[in-house]
């Protein structure tokens, strides 16, 4: 019965980055890959990231006030902008059960659907689809 | 070095970590008052949260404390180091930023504010939405003194939530001009139905066909000694905020149904204006009938006009009270159709006895066709419902024919005079029916 384990939050996020165009993008997400993935464990925090042009996504799933604080600090974060929450849930399982934090490069979805209504079910599948691809090539 | 490393242990605020209003108002009277190492030029943000209240409402006190903690984390991460930031009141917060601060280095950090406080707030499994609107003053600049720097920092605040809040303005002083000419009026407001400044005007309504004339709408007008005499429009919004519009609109309910007692033709309806406070009073339907009894006027002469932006306060209040005022036999009409957020539905389920086209379709509609379609919709809409449609705003012969053909049932205008002071209401009521032509070709109304 899901009444028997632990309550789990989701949340799924849009947003701007707003470094500057000139500057590679790459070392911006190895910090933000970097310290998720050092913090995340710890917390039962698991998810993951998408960076497709010059928008990222995010999911985000673990206990409640994890997911809570660790938004709140996404939040803080003046690296990016225009932040637009998609989904806030509480699902019976993981999305991404075995990722401190997954993460998807250019990505086939159109960065102007992400915003929509049903954006965040769309998001989750491919993100889904994606992290399954890279399993099966590496496996 | 942040708010709570440079202030003492009991100067925080336990729920924000920013510092408390006593902390805060002090570090500003050192920063502006050279004996105490101050004096240099700094500047003052005030901050406050747009749609706190409404959070605090629906979601909980708890999620309001929680939003508050989660806000006062984004006010530290947006201000430099050696700024002060402080919770003044309950979403009221102020930030005194330490030299050098001029003008571009405030409006940075009150677009960092604003920015980051706009973000969502994930909070108990709610992505929670709010704003910040800030308000900047510069020390010497716009004020010497701490007290009056915070004043106008509030000022500037007060305007950047006037103009559509989410956002900041630097303070100017025709900023404090308007709000002493403000406060001033506020007072004279409230001195001016103790000194009988106010009075009743009236504007008569006729019914098309017959030419009858059907009543007068009531029309407050203030007689103020030194602007003379002052239209609604630049009292009533003042009124509304401050609560005068209580007592006033007591007022104008009094005097209208003890005018409309003394007419000489006891057919007449006299209509008076209820604004949304009064609506969203449950008294109201006591007062109405208390006032009926006082003064002799019959139920049936007196129509309520409600808007329907004051319906939109408590349509549930609202509905029972003009239940309640139609079952004494008061008539309930909905006034400016049109121009508010208008809805069909309301038509059906509101209790109503007429509908009033507001003036900006009938201005048009002998020239325009869109605004002739829309009076004739509404007209044919009211009389399938059994409602009577009154257009207001008729100025000319050729509007009233367009009107009549139409269906409207009652017309209101300069056509047919413009208001008048209670001493000219009998002459008009006689020139009235010197004008109609004998008893008029009787066409059918529709109704």
């Amino acid at each position: 019965m899901s009444g028997m384990q632990p309550a789990l939050r989701r949340v799924i996020y849009v947003s701007h980055t707003v470094t500057d165009p000139d500057e590679p993008i790459g070392p911006v997400l190895a910090s933000i890959l970097t310290a998720a993935r050092r913090n995340n464990p710890r917390i039962g925090v698991t998810g993951a990231l998408l960076y497709t042009a010059r928008r990222f996504a995010q999911v985000l799933e673990g206990p409640p006030e994890a997911v809570e604080a660790i938004f709140e600090t996404i939040q803080c974060d003046l690296r990016h902008d225009h932040v637009t929450v998609l989904e806030v849930s509480a699902p019976t399982v993981r999305a991404f059960a075995d990722w401190s934090m997954a993460f998807v490069a250019d990505a086939p979805v159109r960065a102007e659907t992400l915003g929509e209504a049903g954006g965040a079910a769309e998001l989750l599948a491919m993100l889904q689809a994606a992290i399954r691809n890279t399993e099966a090539a590496t496996a | 070095m942040d708010a709570s490393s440079a202030a003492p242990e009991g100067a925080i605020d336990s729920l924000t970590g920013l510092l408390q209003r006593d902390a805060l108002l002090a570090a500003l009277r050192d920063a502006a008052t050279p004996e105490n190492g101050g004096g240099q030029p700094f500047a003052l943000l005030a901050l406050d949260l747009d749609r706190f209240k409404t959070v605090n409402d629906t979601l909980g006190h708890a999620v309001g404390d929680a939003l508050l903690r989660a806000v006062g984390r984004r006010i530290r991460t947006a201000v430099r180091g050696g700024d002060l930031a402080g919770r003044i009141g309950g979403d009221e917060f102020a930030i005194l930023m330490g030299h050098p601060a001029g003008e571009v280095a405030a409006q940075a950090l009150a677009a960092r504010l604003v920015e980051l406080i706009g973000r969502p707030f994930l909070l108990d499994g709610h992505s929670v939405v709010i704003g910040a609107s800030v308000g900047i003053a510069l020390f010497p600049f716009d004020a010497s003194e701490p007290e009056p720097l915070l004043r106008c920092a509030d000022l500037a605040l007060y305007q950047a939530k006037a103009e559509g809040r989410g956002d900041q303005r630097r303070f100017r002083p025709a900023l404090r001009a308007r709000a002493e000419a403000r406060r001033q009026m506020e007072s004279d407001l409230r001195a001016a139905i103790a000194l009988g400044q106010f009075e009743l005007h009236y504007q008569p309504h006729v019914e098309l066909g017959s030419g009858r004339l059907a009543g007068f709408e009531a029309l407050l007008r203030w007689r103020h000694p030194a602007r003379g005499l002052v239209a609604p429009g630049e009292f009533v919004p003042l009124a509304e905020e401050t609560g005068l519009i209580l007592p006033i609109g007591e007022w104008v309910l009094r005097t209208a149904c003890r005018e409309a007692a003394g007419w000489s033709d006891p057919s007449l309806v006299v209509a008076v204006n209820v604004a949304a406070a009064q609506l969203a009073r449950r008294e109201l339907a006591a007062q109405v009938k208390s006032t009926l009894a006082a003064t002799g006027l019959a139920p049936e002469r007196l129509e309520l006009e409600v808007t329907e932006t004051a319906l939109l306060h408590d349509v549930t209040t609202a509905t029972a009270t003009c239940q309640e005022l139609r079952a004494l036999g008061v008539r309930i009409s909905l006034d400016d159709f049109g121009t508010g957020y208008s809805s069909l539905s309301r038509l059906r389920s509101f209790p109503l006895d007429r509908v009033k086209i507001d003036r900006s379709f009938v201005t048009g509609i002998a020239t325009e066709a869109e605004s002739a379609a829309i009076v004739r919709a509404v007209a044919a809409l009211g009389s399938s419902l059994g409602l009577r449609t009154t257009a207001e705003g008729v100025e000319t012969p050729s509007q009233l024919a367009e009107l009549e053909q139409n269906g409207c049932t009652d017309a209101q205008g300069f056509l047919f005079s413009q208001p008048v002071p209670s001493a000219r209401v009998e002459a008009l009521i006689n020139r009235i029916a010197a004008d109609r032509q004998g008893p008029g070709d009787k066409e059918a109304i529709a109704a």
